[in-house]
């Protein structure tokens, strides 16, 4: 084991701010899944995802000298992916679908059929309902289950409210449940 | 024959972990990772932790107290603050010398020299005496009291003089006796 597999996200992006190439290939290597997927999820498409990964990665290699570490590198890396999906949303003419204002959600927000068959032709049952979850409550179940964020974090990130946060991680899970079941 | 069961939620997470292991293409890792070397390696920096004033508090002490040792060595070193060591050494040049020194400015109208001896005739002209010479007339300043007594005599006088450009005009008698 060497000496910069024991350092923090914290460090390691610190690390690389002076030079070291390695320690943002390591980070690179422990976050890239979660970051891609994050994309993925809500864009459906792999094109897209992967142009707007490559988007923050060359923003978080740009920003490596004037990182300051005031909270988790984590953190930082998906608030910067949030905000480059929000932007991306906005110049798609898709801005009301990541508006992270705490409006309460209806509960029958499913989608309907059609599409959620054509999906499934493509991927996991599961992951195709998790990418047909609205908007908002992707948002929060990808930061929850991807990126390993507290509810408290999410909400934080996303500039909502801790009970808004907490709604929609459920209405999420709720729907998950009803569009997937197992057969024991 | 299915039978669906509901997940709980720890099922959902667990199922969805397990299921969602897609990735970028390595041709794009390879893109982004060169470009992470390629950042460094046009403008390396060291890897020990960067100096900062943040990081040197006491820098900004010491750089004031130089400036202000800078000041105070500025403002004895002013050439008009300047005394020469070999003029206030007591005893070292003559009262004449020191004064000449001090204010050549004023010394060049009078300037005062060692007692020197004038021979010539003492005369009185608008109220001010003076001793005729050979060469000159010149300024008895401060005359003695029994000045009177040498009038329109020919005098012996020692005593300090008064040049200007090199011209003896004026004399202090200190003593005075016919010749």
């Amino acid at each position: 084991m060497t000496k910069t597999e024991l350092l923090t996200d914290e460090q390691l992006m610190l690390n690389y701010g002076k030079g070291d190439a390695a320690a943002f290939e390591q980070l690179y290597q422990k976050h890239k899944g979660g970051v891609y997927r994050y994309f993925l999820r809500h864009c459906s498409r792999a094109d897209v995802a992967e142009e707007l990964h490559h988007d923050i990665w060359m923003k978080l290699i740009n920003a490596r000298e004037s990182y300051q570490p005031t909270a988790k590198f984590t953190t930082w890396l998906y608030t910067l992916a949030h905000n480059h999906l929000v932007n991306y949303y906005r110049k798609n003419s898709k801005a009301q679908t990541l508006d992270f204002d705490d409006i309460v959600e209806p509960e029958d927000e499913l989608p309907d059929l059609s599409e959620q068959l054509t999906h499934s032709r493509q991927a996991d049952e599961l992951i195709s309902q998790v990418e047909l979850l609205p908007a908002q409550q992707k948002e929060v179940f990808l930061l929850r289950h991807e990126a390993g964020f507290s509810l408290e974090e999410i909400a934080n990130l996303t500039k909502s409210s801790f009970e808004a946060t907490k709604s929609r991680l459920r209405y999420a899970m709720a729907k998950l449940k009803q569009g997937v079941s197992y057969e024991p | 024959m299915s039978h669906k069961s509901p997940l709980n939620d720890d099922a959902i997470s667990k199922a969805y972990q397990q299921q969602s292991n897609d990735m970028p293409s390595s041709a794009l890792d390879d893109k982004i990772l060169a470009a992470s070397r390629r950042a460094v390696a046009a403008k390396p920096t060291s890897i020990a932790p960067k100096r900062s004033w943040r990081n040197m508090p006491f820098l900004p002490a010491i750089a004031a107290s130089f400036f202000v040792a800078a000041v105070f060595v500025a403002q004895q070193e002013e050439p008009e603050h300047i005394i020469p060591q070999a003029e206030v050494a007591p005893m070292s040049i003559s009262a004449p010398a020191l004064m000449k020194s001090a204010a050549p400015e004023m010394m060049a109208e009078a300037d005062v020299t060692e007692p020197l001896q004038f021979q010539g005739k003492i005369e009185q002209r608008d109220q001010q005496w003076w001793l005729i010479t050979s060469e000159q007339d010149v300024l008895i300043e401060s005359p003695p009291r029994n000045i009177a007594d040498f009038e329109h005599q020919q005098a012996l006088v020692q005593g300090h003089a008064g040049t200007s450009e090199g011209e003896v005009i004026s004399i202090v008698i200190q003593e005075i006796k016919l010749n």
